[in-house]
This record gives C-alpha cells, sequence and structure tokens, in this order.
C-alpha cells in the first residue's frame, strides 16, 4: 500500500486515542490538584477519598473541583474549535472568537441580560447569541467594506469591535448599582470559579453544535480552496458557510455566558494542531476539541496554582500565552 | 447533443451590464476558447456557466438540462473548474489537493475508498504531478500549481472543463505545456475543453472555435481562421494589429503594433483574405 495520500481512519483513530490519554491526564491533574494540594503526588489521596464519601477531599473534588474541571473542558473545546471554524471561514489562520470580538459582544449581550435581571436560561444566554451575532455581521460587513482580501482589514475591525464592546461593558457596569460588580469584573477576564453544577446541562445545547461541524468537516477542507472553487467541488458556499456560522456563534455565546472572556484558545490550539497533523479538518475537528479541552484544562491548573494565595482568572493565563503567538504569527505573515 | 448551449444570456451587477443578450453552443469534445479585451465579461461568462453567478435572462443548458436543474453536487461530477488564482493559505499536500476533486462523489463524512485513491492516482499521472504528491501547495511554482488543479478537476471525472486564463503568469514553455496537457485530456478522456484565453496566438494554435466578445456582447464565433480577422480584431481590441499566417501552423498569428510603426498614413502589412 503506497502513503501517497493522507489515510483518515487509522490517523484519527491514533490522534483521538492520544488526544484522549492527554485530556484524560489532564482532567485527572485538574481534579487532583489545587491550591490546597500542590502536590502531584495529592492524585493519589484524590482516589483513595473518591470512596469516602463525608470527608473533606470528598468534597472539594466532587463540589468544586470535578464541575470547574468539565467547565473549563467543554469551554476549552468549544473556544477552540470555534477558532477552528472561522479561521475556515475567513480563510484567515488568525481569525479566533476572542480576536473578532464575537466573544466581547457575547459578553455585552449576556451583562445587559444580567443587569436586567432575566433569568440565565434562556434569558441571558439568548441576549449573549443576540450580541455577538450582531458584532460578528458588523465586523464581516466592515471587513467586506474595506479592499477585499485584506487579512489584516478583518482583525482591525475584529480589534475595534473588541475594543467597542469592552467600552460598552464598561458604561453597563458603571451606570449599574448591582452587587454583583465583582462577580462580574471577574467573569469577564475569563473565570471558571463559577463553575456549577447546575448550569453544567447546558451543555446538551453545545453538544449538537460539535457534532454539525464534524459532519461538515469535508466541506471545509474544500471551502479553503477559495469560494468558487468550492462550488465548483459540489459544496453549496453560502448554505454551508450559513450553518456554520450560526452554529459556532451559537456555541461560542453560550460558552462565554458560562465561563467569560477566554481569549486566544481558538488561536492557540488549532495552530499546534495545524503544525502536528496536517490541514485535514476531517482530523482536525475531533483534533481541535480534545486538545482545547486539554489545553483549557491544563490552563485552569495554572490559575489556581501559580499564586500563592487565591486564585487567577483563566483568561489571564491564555491570554499571556496567546498574545505573543498571535504577534508572532502576525509578524511572520508580514514578512512574506 | 451540445455540450453547453447559452441562449440570450444577460447579466449585470449592480445596475451595470456586463452580459448582454449573449449566446454560444459548445459541441462536445470540443476545444472553445473565449477571447476578447480586458472587462469584456469574460470572466463574468465563466461564472455564469459554472452557476457561481446568477442571470438575469436568457438560460444556459448543459448536456440538455437547464444548468439551474443541476444540484451543487450533481454539477460537480459533469463539470469542473480551473480558477485564475488558487489560494494556498493553508498548506495542503499535493496529493490531498488533487483528492478534494472526489468531493462530488463521496458519501456524508467523506470517507475515500481505494477507487477514489487509484481515481486520483492516475489523474496525477496523467498531469505528470506524481512526483509532487508530498509538496503543499505553496512550494510550487506557477505551472506546477496549474498542473495540480488541472489533477484535481480530473478526479472529478468531469465531462466538461472550464478554465480561466490557465497560462497567465506562465513562462512559454509552460503554456505550450499546459495547452498541451488539455489537448491531450480531450482526445484521450474526451472532455469537452472551455477556456478563457489572452493569449490569442496560442488560442489559434488549439482551439476548434474560437468566440470574441466585447463589453459583454459576442461579437463573432466560428473556427480561428474566420474570428482573426484583422479589422475585427483592431476594433475589439482598440489596438493596431498585425494578422498573418504562423508558417508552422498555418493558423492565423496576431502581434499588437506599437504606434511608432503605425503613424504612416498607409496601413501596416496585410496578409491574406
Amino acid at each position: 500500500m503506497d502513503q501517497t495520500f493522507t489515510r483518515i481512519g487509522k490517523r484519527l483513530t491514533l490522534i483521538c486515542l492520544l488526544l484522549g490519554l492527554l485530556l484524560a491526564a489532564a482532567l485527572l491533574l485538574g481534579a487532583g490538584l489545587g491550591s490546597s494540594s500542590r502536590n502531584p503526588l495529592a492524585v493519589l489521596d484524590l482516589l483513595r477519598s473518591l470512596t469516602e464519601p463525608g470527608t473533606t477531599g470528598f468534597a472539594i473534588v466532587w463540589k468544586i473541583r470535578l464541575p470547574r474541571v468539565l467547565l473549563a473542558a467543554m469551554t476549552g473545546a468549544t473556544l477552540s474549535l470555534g477558532g477552528l471554524v472561522f479561521q475556515v471561514l475567513l480563510r484567515n489562520p488568525l481569525a479566533e472568537p476572542y480576536i473578532l470580538g464575537i466573544s466581547g459582544g457575547a459578553a455585552v449581550g449576556a451583562i445587559a441580560g444580567m443587569l436586567l435581571g432575566i433569568p440565565f436560561f434562556p434569558g441571558v444566554t439568548l441576549s449573549a447569541f443576540a450580541g455577538s451575532m450582531a458584532t460578528l455581521a458588523i465586523v464581516m460587513l466592515l471587513a467586506a467594506g474595506a479592499r477585499a482580501g485584506r487579512q489584516d482589514s478583518l482583525l482591525l475591525a475584529g480589534v475595534m469591535m473588541n475594543a467597542f464592546a469592552g467600552a460598552v461593558i464598561m458604561f453597563l457596569i458603571s451606570m449599574s448599582q448591582s452587587s454583583q460588580l465583582h462577580h462580574i469584573l471577574f467573569w469577564l477576564m475569563g473565570d471558571l470559579s463559577m463553575a456549577e453544577a447546575a448550569r453544567l446541562p447546558l451543555f446538551a445545547l453545545i453538544l449538537p453544535c460539535y457534532l454539525v461541524i464534524f459532519f461538515l468537516a469535508r466541506p471545509m477542507n474544500v471551502l479553503l480552496t477559495g469560494r468558487e472553487a468550492a462550488a465548483s467541488l459540489g459544496v453549496n458556499v453560502r448554505k454551508i458557510s450559513l450553518i456554520l456560522l450560526v452554529t459556532a456563534t451559537l456555541m461560542v455565546s453560550l460558552v462565554v455566558c458560562l465561563s467569560g472572556l477566554v481569549g486566544f484558545v481558538g488561536l492557540v490550539v488549532p495552530h499546534i494542531l495545524r503544525l502536528t497533523i496536517g490541514p485535514d479538518h476531517r482530523l482536525l475537528v475531533p483534533a481541535s476539541l480534545l486538545g482545547g479541552a486539554s489545553y483549557l484544562v491544563f490552563c485552569d491548573l495554572l490559575a489556581r496554582i501559580l499564586p500563592a494565595s487565591g486564585e487567577l482568572p483563566v483568561g489571564i493565563i491564555t491570554a499571556m500565552i496567546g498574545a505573543p503567538l498571535f504577534i508572532m504569527l502576525l509578524w511572520r505573515a508580514a514578512r512574506q | 447533443m451540445m455540450a453547453v448551449t447559452v441562449d440570450h444570456l444577460s447579466l449585470s451587477y449592480g445596475g451595470k451590464t456586463v452580459l448582454h443578450e449573449l449566446s454560444l453552443v459548445i459541441g462536445r469534445e470540443e476545444f472553445f476558447i473565449i477571447i476578447g479585451p480586458n472587462g469584456a465579461g469574460k470572466s463574468t461568462l465563466l461564472k455564469a456557466l459554472t452557476a457561481t453567478e446568477k442571470i438575469d435572462s436568457g438560460s444556459i443548458t448543459l448536456f440538455g438540462r437547464p444548468l439551474q436543474d443541476y444540484s451543487r453536487r450533481e454539477l460537480a461530477r459533469l463539470a469542473a473548474l480551473v480558477p485564475q488564482a488558487t489560494d494556498s493559505n493553508f498548506p495542503f499536500r499535493v496529493a490531498d489537493t488533487v483528492l478534494m476533486g472526489r468531493s462530488p462523489h463521496l458519501g456524508m463524512l467523506g470517507m475515500e475508498q481505494e477507487e477514489d485513491y487509484q481515481i486520483a492516482r492516475q489523474a496525477m499521472q496523467a498531469t505528470d504531478t506524481s512526483h509532487l504528491a508530498d509538496r503543499t501547495l505553496n512550494q510550487l511554482s506557477g505551472g506546477e500549481r496549474q498542473r495540480v488543479i488541472i489533477a484535481r478537476a480530473i478526479c472529478q471525472q468531469p465531462a466538461i472543463l472550464f478554465l480561466d486564463e490557465p497560462t497567465a503568469a506562465l513562462d512559454l514553455a509552460h503554456q505550450v505545456s499546459i495547452m498541451d496537457l488539455l489537448e491531450n485530456l480531450r482526445r484521450e478522456r474526451k472532455i469537452t475543453i472551455c477556456m478563457i484565453s489572452h493569449d490569442i496566438n496560442l488560442a489559434a494554435m488549439y482551439a476548434d472555435r474560437l468566440l470574441l466578445i466585447k463589453e459583454g456582447r459576442a461579437v463573432v464565433s466560428g473556427r480561428p481562421g474566420q474570428v482573426l480577422e484583422e479589422k475585427l480584431l483592431e476594433e475589439s481590441y482598440g489596438c493596431r494589429l498585425l494578422v498573418d499566417e504562423n508558417p508552422v501552423s498555418g493558423t492565423r498569428r496576431v502581434l499588437p503594433l506599437p504606434a511608432k510603426f503605425t503613424a504612416s498614413p498607409g496601413r501596416p502589412a496585410k496578409k491574406e483574405g
């Protein structure tokens, strides 16, 4: 058998197996370690305490860390898959929900909803979705109005929308007398500490989004060859793009409602994966889910154990890793 | 049955008419080349023929069936496109790019079978790109990349191949090799070829029939000898030309003449009637 073509079947199994193991390790460490137990050996204590209901260890793990680790995993998976989808739709490897201002738009919608005091579901989630769709529409209009095909006009439009969203958020917060101010500010920086087991079922809405995108993995490959070429290869470009756009925006806005503004995950994870496994989305979609989940669980672990006391919002860790990578990629693209 | 029949096709962008009452026919296994000055509407015509641009009025029929009756996938199994520019922002390997030509033939999850690999392998042999299989698109020269995109198109097993200036930006040797390749594909695989060309001389040597368009209207179509008339071409392109016979191929040869040679009142040398 010659190796001319990338055979998907075997590689898919191997990649899922390896990244699955990585995710399992991340989850175990994430649930086992924390500010009260920095020693890696604590994982062993954890395994012991799982069988002993009533102990403090048991409560910490099951009530606090597990919901938090699961939230981190699903947030990471969603954001990196969202990044992957926007990179395809905009044919730009630097596109990402946070950089494009989509997360910011969702945050504006979510905060407006919170301050109005409407219920979290479906009220706040819907206003977040509306906010992110509106931002996306504005960014794409601005970018299309600028000289077509210019990568930087899109990024610039996104950055400006992000700044605008930030201003609106600060305005909303300063106008309100809400007692939740501290909570909201932390959430803005990307915060997983508010993980509530009660809100995790929201992921029942996100899982179908993963599935839709997985089934569109091959058309995503074809879309990257350009609109006309994709059409001539049998892809209904407008329909597929619209489905991808709405699905990705929906799942990202849901995640913003739960975890706040966690930036650059959708840039870092797909970038590393493309370098290691190539540009085929039949591999990249499942790999982004597993890789993104592992990545954010590790980032959250850092956010919990790095500070001498207390903890950092995870968005600070992801920005400290992601922003330099973004600048490096932009610099390299400019030199070409 | 004709491969393509276009009847009184009109198309406009934002109020501006780009194609006006344009009609043409392309026979099966014909090598058909569309020529005309910049802005004549050549690329728009190709977009209309591949159903990527909506038409205002008129009709397009592909192999006896109205174009709008085809689904995207059905159309992609019948007609392939080699666009002018190929984006290579994302580093797909050549082999995988060629294999993408199988897309319209695959199921929902797009898993290829052994047969698909076989077809892709043959497409790479036919276009002399087998040795490039492991390279990525952005590592190729213009001529190599064009061959790869043609291989992808062949992989679709189309009955007709549309090409938008496939020899633009290629040097002389590569221009001829791409045109020879298309000539071979038509002869061996019975694929109808419909291309846009800015190079009248190449068109004259390879085309069975030419269509000359200007300002969205068909000026004339027919065998190269009929279309490449000095007066017609000078009017269409808006410059003085030398049209004579190519001593090797016996086809017409067209050369633009700079102003300094046409300043005299007499017209430049004129050949054949």
